[in-house]
């Protein structure tokens, strides 16, 4: 079609916005300003759609009306627009935008990015008829900018890879390089943007679906990313600028500022600032979802008060949270700069600053989070389609919304549910090389560790990474699981044929997505790939097939029903192993106290052991006592029945004896007894005698009476 | 390296390293498998694995090198790396005390939930950024700017060397950007591990089986043996 060729000559025309940054900060960085233009989402190319033929012609019908817009409409938008070409290094740029659009906060956020909708919308589509498009370049130019914005353009659209300083021209063109085989649906884009993605999502879900699988353009993708995350929130973008300034000589520059002046503004960000730092999370989600400036009333009350109040205390504590403050910035720079995936890019460079400050900021934010290594590799794609203020809103999105949080608080429950569904859906879809890699000790955490926490964003192309993030943002973290099993499944064969372990994992880390290397690449795509400027590692000089990648995840058949039943799975199974090491600790604490226990046992067992060999000695010493006594014993009877036979025969001996005894006494005392009669007749005797001796006496006695007186006369005779 | 005329009996060795962030760990294995450096090396995500051979006299001892992320929030995912590792390096960084604090924390959490036997080296890095570095200093830019440039050596050999020897670790000081004392940390962890901790390559047959029943206990090891084969192999 002749018309693909016109239309790919057109590229150019988005140039121009970009170029209408004037302050070239350093050179590489002005170079950078080029990058990240609205490319040529050509409504170009050879329909895909050949089905629809006249889709193109209404198309190509409805083109014409924003066309004619395309200069007024430019004008009244400048700020907004430009500020959204700035989705790029220069910082300082977009900041002023920003605050521009700060003031007519009151449209809400949708508005902002709706007006730029418009603006990138007319821009992209007023590219195809040259005139009219010079036209409103010149306008567009006249309005906001020097010349600077057209020397590009002539060469590009010939020969894309020409004359392509890497990181300058070759960006320009560069566009989804679905637009290759399909045509921008702007109607739809617009929407999306409108409507918002749910609506569009239920009227239209094919559409969506087809078209953040061809890719979003470019030039909207920062637009269509905060759309689809709904994360526009001009609240939270004040609590940044007050947290990316925490602790630097802005932010005394600022609170003076606010001291003296006390503009509710400030005062409404003073106040929201805070409430970030000591409250919960959940309530800026919230306040992200409303979008709604309600309480900030409150605040400028509650603000005004504490600040009275505790105006010292603060000081004081200020002096603590700087040293902390400064060792994380500490820890942030350390990440930053060559560190950063991506950061060969020359549009990288000026995203330095951007990137420390999104990262000090969300880790100022969400102190439960805080700063965690990944962060800042995720956040550079982010960085490289819209300025820090929103990209913050829109990791602060990511972490809530899409719970991308739990893979960063402590412990990460979240990466270890998402690593225990991939292994199993890795299972399901592949069990060969699930096997395979099991055998040799290869789990997926080992190389899909980085693909959760940084979204495939720490080795893996840009290209593919942007591609990656559209899908991301549409679905939620599940794409994630989706890419994994394609990129596993694309590389199953690959993978099988290697058995070396280093080998392995050298290959899951760095050479998944060689499989979507396009070998025969055409020049849309290789201006795809040049897009952020060339960069000297080599996987991102390859040109990749993003849209296949994009279709074959969105192929997987990965119904949010299995999602959950393994979610399930891992909750049971780290609640049976949480109650398992609970019970274990029980069992260990249990154990503790019975080997105590068991100790004391023991000792008391070894008491009772001495006790009882003391026992058992005595027992023996007893026994043998026994034995003795028993001995003893039979002695003493046998010398008891001799005594007895002894004793039995006494008495007959005594009885003999005594007879005997009696016997002879009986016999003395019969011959006494004779003796005694003898005696008797002895003494009669004697006294018969003594009577005659008596009488003989007398007579003796009565003749010598007569005697004596014969005597006695005789006498007296004689005288 | 690996064609040695005469076959000496060789043996795999699951070594993992621990550490603070950014006190060159995967520089430390960077210089060992590659004997390379780079500045400003990214930060690990999870872990990274890498095997490199160390001929020992008697034995060649291949290391499977888990290399894991430092900072504290990744602690969760350690106990896998390290869970039947016989041998582990814990890295602390010369110039920044906390380091050490962190180093012996990880020491004390080897020794009581890593399997009895492990090997532990202490080595503190970056060397080159103390006076006594082979290339003096220049530096680490990351580090060393706010530094005095001369010594920038915040831990002494001494403090360091009483607590290794306390816990029976082997101690190095060592620089992986100048290559300082790299191999011989390997080199002594080599000679340190006990000969009867070691699993020689066997037959096909015998390892798989072994595998197997290793995959039944779910443990990281299982691969040793596969391995053990390729090393036979070249």
């Amino acid at each position: 079609m002749s018309f693909s060729s016109l239309t790919s000559a057109l590229p150019p025309m988005p140039w121009s916005p970009p170029a209408t940054e004037p302050q070239p900060k350093s050179p590489p960085a002005a170079a950078a300003t080029t990058a990240p233009p609205p490319p040529a989402p050509a409504p170009a190319s050879t329909g895909r759609k050949f089905n629809s033929p006249f889709s193109w012609l209404s198309r190509s019908s409805s083109r014409e009306p924003p066309a004619v817009q395309h200069a007024p409409s430019a004008r009244r938008n400048t700020a907004s627009s430009v500020a959204t070409m700035t989705s790029n290094p220069e910082m300082m740029l977009s900041k002023l935008e920003e605050d521009k659009n700060g003031e007519g906060r009151d449209n809400g956020s949708r508005n902002s990015l709706k007006d730029r909708f418009k603006a990138l919308r007319m821009i992209g589509e007023a590219v195809p008829p040259p005139e009219e498009d010079k036209a409103g370049l010149a306008a567009t130019d006249s309005g906001e900018s020097g010349p600077a914005a057209h020397p590009p353009l002539s060469p590009l659209p010939q020969s894309p890879n020409r004359n392509l300083a890497p990181g300058t021209a070759s960006g320009v063109t560069a566009g989804p390089s679905s637009i290759v085989d399909a045509p921008v649906d702007w109607d739809l884009w617009q929407a999306v943007v409108n409507e918002g993605p749910a609506a569009v999502a239920r009227s239209s879900p094919e559409d969506l679906n087809k078209a953040i699988a061809t890719g979003i353009p470019n030039a909207i993708r920062g637009v269509i990313w905060q759309v689809l995350a709904q994360s526009k929130n001009e609240e939270l973008e004040a609590v940044y600028r007050e947290l990316v300034v925490r602790g630097t000589d802005k932010e005394k520059k600022k609170d003076q500022d606010r001291q003296s002046s006390g503009t509710p503004t400030s005062a409404t960000v003073n106040g929201s600032a805070k409430g970030s730092a000591s409250s919960a999370s959940s309530v800026h989600s919230e306040n992200s979802q409303n979008g709604v400036p309600s309480p900030a009333e409150k605040d400028t009350e509650s603000a005004k008060k504490a600040q009275a109040a505790s105006a010292a205390q603060r000081q004081k504590k200020d002096k603590e949270d700087l040293v902390m403050l400064q060792k994380l910035e500490k820890t942030i720079r350390r990440d930053l700069g060559a560190r950063t995936s991506y950061s060969k890019f020359a549009a990288a460079q000026g995203l330095q600053e951007g990137l420390f400050g999104v990262c000090k900021s969300y880790a100022l934010f969400d102190e439960g989070v805080g700063y965690a290594q990944g962060m800042n590799f995720l956040v550079m794609p982010i960085l490289f389609n819209m300025p820090e203020e929103e990209a913050f809103c829109l990791l602060v999105r990511l972490m809530n919304q899409y719970h991308l949080r739990d893979l960063f608080i402590q412990d990460m429950p979240g990466l270890h549910l998402h690593l225990y569904q991939f292994e199993r859906l890795l299972e399901d879809f592949e069990p060969a090389l699930y096997c395979h890699l099991r055998r040799r000790g290869i789990s997926p955490h080992l190389y899909a560790t980085q693909w959760f926490l940084t979204l495939f964003a720490y080795r893996f192309p840009l290209q593919l990474v942007l591609r990656i993030y559209d899908l991301i943002l549409s679905e939620g973290l599940s794409a994630i699981l989706k890419f994994g099993i394609v990129l596993m499944q694309k590389n199953a064969a690959a993978l099988l044929a290697i058995s070396d372990m280093s080998q392995l994992t050298a290959f899951l880390k760095d050479r998944l997505f060689d499989v979507y290397i396009d070998s025969s690449p055409s020049s849309t795509s290789i201006l795809e790939n040049g897009f952020f400027g060339s960069s000297s590692s080599s996987i991102d000089k390859e040109v990749y097939r993003a849209d296949q990648l994009v279709r074959d995840a969105c192929e997987v058949k990965m119904t949010p029903e299995t999602l959950k039943v393994y979610q399930v799975e891992w909750e049971e199974k780290t609640r049976a192993e949480r109650e398992r090491e609970a019970e274990l600790e029980a069992l260990r604490a249990s154990n503790a106290s019975y080997a105590v226990r068991m100790r004391k046992l023991e000792e008391r067992l070894q008491e009772v052991d001495a006790e009882q060999a003391s026992l058992a000695t005595e027992l023996v010493r007893t026994k043998v006592d026994n034995d003795e006594l028993r001995d003893e014993n039979e002695g003493l009877r046998i010398q008891v029945q001799e005594l007895r036979i002894v004793i039995e025969k006494q008495p007959a001996e005594i009885e003999a004896v005594w007879q005997l005894e009696r016997d002879d006494l009986m016999k003395r005392n019969e011959k006494v007894h004779e003796e005694n009669q003898r005696l008797e007749k002895e003494l009669s005797e004697l006294e018969e005698e003594l009577v005659q001796t008596k009488m003989q006496y007398a007579e003796v006695n009565s003749q010598h009476e007569t005697l004596t007186r014969k005597w006695t006369d005789l006498k007296r005779q004689f005288q | 390296m690996a064609d040695s005329n005469a076959p000496k009996p060789s043996s795999s060795v699951k070594l993992v390293l621990l550490g603070e962030a950014a006190v060159g760990k995967s520089s430390l294995v960077l210089r060992f498998v590659n004997n390379d450096f780079q500045e400003n090396k990214e930060p690990t995500i999870g872990a990274a694995f890498l095997t490199q051979k160390c001929n020992l006299p008697t034995r060649t001892i291949k290391f499977e090198i888990w290399d894991t992320a430092g900072q504290e929030r990744f602690a969760s995912l350690a106990p896998m790396y390290y869970r039947n590792a016989q041998a582990a390096l814990v890295v602390y960084d010369l110039t920044k005390p906390t380091s050490l604090i962190k180093a012996k924390h990880w020491v004390a959490e080897l020794q009581r939930q890593a399997s009895p036997g492990i090997v532990i080296a202490l080595v503190g890095n970056k060397l080159d950024l103390t006076n006594d570095g082979t290339g003096a200093g220049g530096g680490d830019a990351e580090d060393a700017g706010a530094e005095d440039p001369g010594d920038a050596r915040k831990i002494s050999t001494d403090e360091a060397q009483t607590y290794a020897e306390e816990e029976g670790l082997l101690f190095f000081e060592t620089s992986a950007k100048t290559g300082y004392n790299v191999t011989e940390v390997f080199t002594a962890i080599a000679n340190a591990i006990p000969e009867t901790s070691l699993r020689t390559a066997r037959g096909p047959g015998a390892s798989q089986a072994a595998s197997r029943t290793e995959e039944q206990r779910v443990n990281l090891n299982g691969p040793r043996d596969p391995n053990a084969k390729e090393t036979c192999a070249c």
